[in-house]
């Protein structure tokens, strides 16, 4: 249907039952949120309240933590279905999928169904199977995506320095590592510049193990990588000061995609701001909590404008200080940790 | 005597007016633009600081350091008067004049804001201008608006100075230039009296206009010397502008512990700074021993950073100490770049200048008493003036048009667009038979006099029109008004000059018609850009006004029989059984006429918008089509003189006009442009004589028959329709293809129409002898 047909609806709708309306526009209750999160409280929660309350929503908002324990996912789900909410909030992409299922595997005895959602912080939702597409959710939920696009990546990259080799560690267990690597490197092919990749090697149980991390670092930088690109991946960030010490050590500058990894030392990175992140989940709920726009209508998002973090001790010790231009927009972050 | 001696001072007090109401207003321009430029960068570094402060929060009234942080930023750019944070609507949140905020800001600030996105915007304010950026969050939503209002003042100061410079200029070097043509004038008209003949017209031309020209060049040095002192000085104020927003960045590498030498990209940032400002020759940096230690650009080599004239000197200061300096320095001959458009549009008026001399040394040549034409050659003043009023509108009237239908920035269609070109066409098509007609029975000067008065209410109308729909109805009145004067015209020519001097009076009526296309889109386009669309088009209005007062002077004129026996439908559908007359009326004849009115007066108007020219700029391809016509007509009609010549340039100019629009869409620049122009009238220059006596050699019999005024009328009627169709077919193109697509597929259809056209004719031509043998 198109946005003029919805219009003249809404204004039949509106003249045929004026009540309805405005019980829209000013709700006669409290708005019940049921919020979950992974670990703890969040800038993204701080930047959700404080556009509700910019906007002047009243909301109730009844938070419950996993404590990084998906294990205890069931039993918030049991307590959402008692609070009857006019909204959940699911922050990641583990909480995400335990209460909201993926798009094809919906199971109503376990998932959430018959609330609307917003997800929010979820890296890659069309890989983790939320949502069919960014475009269009075609379910009762959308949400934000904190991931900024490849190539805005390998732009900033290639303004910092430029190069002709890039070097990425990764484990090959994760999916969303995986998909990050077939990109830089379609992109390598496309744009002309060599990517060398070095994968975890995998323990007896399969599992990546992070011992050899300096090796890998000292082969790619033999090898003539000019950059060590970090793509998302939870057990690279674990390992990441140890690697990332290693690199500054023999002069490898790294490139982050995630606010994690540059706070493990990585030299630069694009990130989203969590409080941007936040405000526009936020922005995403208000639509349909006031604007009574359905869910599934409402396209799943990343931000249009990231921040750009610069460590400058890294910076400082690599010999590598941004281009000029760059001190107009970086966010540049000094040893006490702030920004400045 | 008198009365030349008027004219020379006519044509000066004309060049005079246009040159410096020209350089006047590219001075304001420039200036005005340089000044945007600096609040523009004020702005910008106002953001940046705020983004800084306030890390990219919802409320930017959260920000407690912000009336602070505006006073101090409007302290820093002595231009602006006051700056306000704003809202989407309009409201004002917090401004460096505390009793602003509760207020609203203009309503063109809060569109022009609205629109701007990530861009920097300008608009005007309440009591001046106001320019700004916006700030936005990751997700697009507005945090705030930022409008630096800034008053005309610095503007002002400076243009008065610069009156003062170019009044003195002009009013010494064009009165030394009308004394000299009247002298001039005065020697030539006595010495010619003395030798018992009436002076040559181009030698009186020549005489007017010679002191001119020496005058307009005298003008234009000393105005590029105002030019230089009033701009300089700006430039220099707004490269200290941009310098500072780089010291800015080179103090925060420096605070973060990167020592001005050891930075990266800096002349990489230089040379982008000199790419969006290319005044800048150079910008180098200096460290404290003045040393060179970065730069971009023809850096002198005895630099210092002291402050000359002609350069801005920033400091790079850390804690109170002086580490080094940003000097940048400002090219001399970036005026002489800024007015090089300028000096086209000079040249368009001397040509004018021209043209309008021979026109008026003609019209006191011709109509003074005693001479043998006087009064066929009366008509051509006025109708000159009367063409000249439509003419003016040529080059501006799609974008008006556009801007009507469109209000604020709106896409209108671009059929739309064509709709009062082609009611305009469609109605001097229908109407000129009966005009002809009426103007017979009531006389043509009184015809005369009504078509003038209705063109000038249509063009006072145009001038206030308010939307598309009354608009239509005003330029419907000029086309009743522009039939009417035309047929009336073409009476009294016929009338006068009776059947013996037919050729000689259709020559003055051309003439006169082909002098104002010559001067009329190019002077159209310069005032449009100038003084706007909607003065340009009370220009038109009053024109015609002008247009009575010789339109007065005519003889009652009733009585004769003229062209005017109309179209009968019955001879058209009888002519267009004529298989031959058929084949050129739709291969030729038409397609000419599409691609006239469609390319010409409506495509290329709107191209050279999208290709970011002025109107302008498009007034002088119209006016240049019109030259070629002028130069190339009579030498083509020398040319034709049997028919496979006359078929070879009726197919071969309409091949060349088609290859010309085709040419455009090959080359989507303004070399393209000129291709199209240029073999179009070409095109149309080969092909006009020639068709017409086409017509003639191929309608003998049809002529026999109904008589020369009716084939003729008929044909011409067919013609029109052509002229009717272009807007059309053209818009109806450009909304399906794009200007690319319009031209190519004009370009080769107008190619297969004269294909087909030769082809057909010339194997025909063959049997002709068969079939007359037949007959």
């Amino acid at each position: 249907m198109n946005a003029r047909r919805r219009t003249i609806l809404a204004m039949a709708a509106a003249l045929a039952c004026p009540g309805l309306a405005w019980a829209r526009r000013l709700p006669s209750r409290r708005l019940r949120i049921s919020a979950v999160t992974y670990r703890g409280r969040t800038r993204v929660e701080d930047g959700f309240e404080a556009y509700l309350a910019a906007r002047g929503m009243v909301a109730e908002i009844l938070w419950h933590d996993i404590a990084r324990d998906p294990g205890r996912l069931p039993d918030v789900v049991a307590r959402i279905r008692g609070e009857a909410p006019d909204l959940v909030y699911t922050w990641g992409t583990t909480v995400s999928l335990g209460v909201l299922g993926p798009f094809d595997g919906i199971e109503p005895a376990r998932h959430v169904t018959d609330v609307p959602a917003v997800f929010t912080l979820v890296a890659d939702p069309v890989g983790a199977r939320l949502v069919p597409s960014m475009a269009t959710p075609g379910r009762a939920l959308t949400g934000v995506s904190h991931m900024a696009p490849l190539e805005a990546q390998l732009r900033a990259m290639a303004s910092y320095r430029a190069f002709e080799a890039m070097g990425v560690i990764y484990s090959p267990t994760e999916k969303n590592a995986r998909l990050a690597v077939a990109g830089v490197e379609a992109l390598g092919r496309r744009q002309g510049f060599a990517v060398l990749t070095r994968p975890f090697p995998l323990d007896d149980n399969g599992r990546p193990d992070g011992t050899q991390a300096g090796r890998l670092v000292d082969e790619l930088r033999r090898a003539g990588a000019q950059w060590l690109y970090l793509p998302p991946d939870s057990f690279l960030t674990t390992v990441a000061p140890q690697l990332l010490a290693r690199a500054t050590e023999i002069g490898l500058p790294s490139f982050a995609s995630t606010e994690a990894l540059v706070r493990a030392g990585a030299l630069t990175g694009i990130v989203s701001g969590y409080e941007a992140v936040g405000q526009f989940t936020a922005f995403k709920a208000e639509q349909i909590l006031l604007q009574g726009r359905a869910p599934a209508s409402i396209p799943v998002e990343t931000l249009s404008r990231f921040s750009l973090p610069v460590n400058l001790p890294v910076a400082r010790r690599l010999g590598l200080p941004p281009p000029l231009a760059m001190f107009d927009y970086a966010e540049l972050l000094d040893d006490q940790g702030g920004a400045r | 005597m008198r009365r030349l001696l008027l004219v020379a001072l006519m044509v000066c007090l004309f060049g005079a007016l246009m040159s410096t109401l020209l350089t006047r207003a590219k001075l304001e321009q420039g200036m005005s633009r340089i000044i945007e430029a600096r609040v523009v960068s004020a702005a910008r570094e106002l953001a940046r600081s705020v983004e800084r402060a306030q890390g990219m929060g919802l409320e930017l009234a959260a920000l407690d350091t912000l009336p602070a942080l505006l006073a101090r930023h409007r302290e820093a750019e002595s231009l602006v008067d006051h700056i306000d944070v704003f809202g989407d609507d309009g409201r004002v949140l917090a401004s460096s004049s505390p009793a602003r905020v509760g207020g609203t800001v203009s309503a063109e600030a809060r569109l022009a804001a609205s629109r701007a996105g990530d861009q920097p915007w300008s608009a005007l304010g309440d009591g001046g201008r106001v320019a700004g950026v916006s700030l936005r969050t990751g997700y697009g939503l507005t945090i705030g608006h930022f409008g630096l209002h800034y008053s005309a003042r610095e503007l002002a100061t400076a243009m008065a100075s610069a009156d003062r410079r170019l009044g003195v200029s002009a009013a010494l070097d064009f009165g030394i230039a009308a004394v000299a043509s009247l002298v001039a004038v005065g020697w030539l008209t006595r010495r010619r009296r003395g030798a018992g003949r009436a002076p040559a017209r181009w030698s009186m031309a020549a005489a007017c206009l010679l002191p001119l020209v020496l005058a307009m060049a005298a003008f234009g040095a000393q105005s590029q010397r105002a030019f230089s002192e009033q701009l300089v000085p700006q430039a220099v104020h707004k490269a200290a502008s941009l310098g500072r927003g780089l010291a800015g960045l080179i103090e925060r590498a420096h605070d973060a512990g990167f020592a001005l030498a050891a930075l990266h990209g800096v002349d990489r940032a230089m040379r982008e700074l000199r790419r969006h400002h290319p005044e800048l020759a150079y910008v180098a940096a200096v460290d404290g021993d003045g040393v060179v230690v970065f730069g971009d650009g023809a850096i002198p080599v005895d630099l210092d950073d002291r402050g000359t004239a002609g350069r801005a000197v920033v400091p790079l200061v850390d804690q109170d100490r002086r580490h080094g300096a940003l000097v940048l320095g400002i090219d001399p001959d970036f005026v002489r770049a800024l007015i090089i458009d300028m000096r086209l549009d000079v040249a368009v008026v001397l040509l004018v200048a021209l043209v309008l001399a021979a026109e008026l040394v003609r019209h006191v040549g011709t109509t003074a008493r005693g001479s043998p034409d006087a009064g066929l050659m009366r008509i051509r003043a006025p109708l000159f003036t009367f063409i000249l009023a439509e003419e003016l509108t040529r080059p501006l009237l799609p974008a008006y048009v556009g801007r009507l239908a469109g209000g604020e920035g709106g896409a209108v269609e671009p059929l739309v667009v064509g709709l009062p070109i082609a009611l305009f066409m469609l109605i001097v098509a229908l109407g000129q038979p009966a005009m002809g007609r009426w103007s017979e029975r009531v006389g043509r000067r009184r015809a005369l006099l009504a078509g003038a008065l209705i063109g000038a209410v249509g063009f006072a109308g145009s001038a206030l029109a308010q939307g598309f729909a009354d608009l239509l109805l005003w330029r419907a009145l000029c086309a009743v008004g522009y039939a009417v004067v035309f047929a009336a015209a073409q009476g009294h020519v016929l009338d006068q000059a009776g059947p013996a001097g037919r050729t000689r009076g259709f020559a003055v009526f051309v003439g006169a018609i082909m002098a104002a296309t010559v001067c009329g889109p190019s002077i159209g386009g310069i005032l449009a850009d100038q003084l706007g669309q909607r003065p340009t088009f009370a220009v038109s209005a009053a024109l015609c006004l002008l247009a009575l007062v010789p339109m007065g002077a005519l003889p009652v004129g009733n009585g004769h029989r003229g062209e005017g026996a109309g179209v009968r439908f019955r001879d058209l559908v009888g002519l267009l059984a004529n298989r031959r007359f058929a084949v050129l009326a739709l291969f030729a004849a038409i397609p000419a006429k599409v691609l006239l009115v469609g390319v010409l007066f409506y495509l290329v108007p709107l191209y050279v918008a999208e290709l970011g020219h002025g109107q302008a700029a498009a007034g002088r391809l119209i006016m240049l089509y019109g030259l070629l016509m002028v130069v190339l007509v009579p030498l083509a009609a020398r040319r034709g003189e049997d028919f496979p010549r006359r078929l070879g340039l009726v197919a071969g100019g309409l091949g060349l006009s088609g290859a010309g629009v085709l040419a455009a869409s090959a080359m989507p620049d303004e070399a393209g442009l000129l291709a199209l122009v240029g073999l179009l009238g070409l095109g149309q220059a080969l092909a006009i004589s020639a068709q017409s006596a086409l017509v003639g050699e191929m309608c003998r019999d049809d002529i026999a028959e109904h008589g020369v005024d009716a084939v003729y009328g008929a044909y011409r009627l067919l013609e029109r329709l052509g002229n009717v169709a272009g807007p059309l077919v053209a818009a109806a193109l450009l909304s399906s293809a794009g200007f690319g697509g319009a031209f190519a597929a004009l370009g080769a259809a107008a190619l297969v129409c004269a294909l087909v056209c030769g082809w057909v004719l010339g194997r025909g031509q063959a049997s002709i002898p068969a079939m007359r043998g037949v007959a």
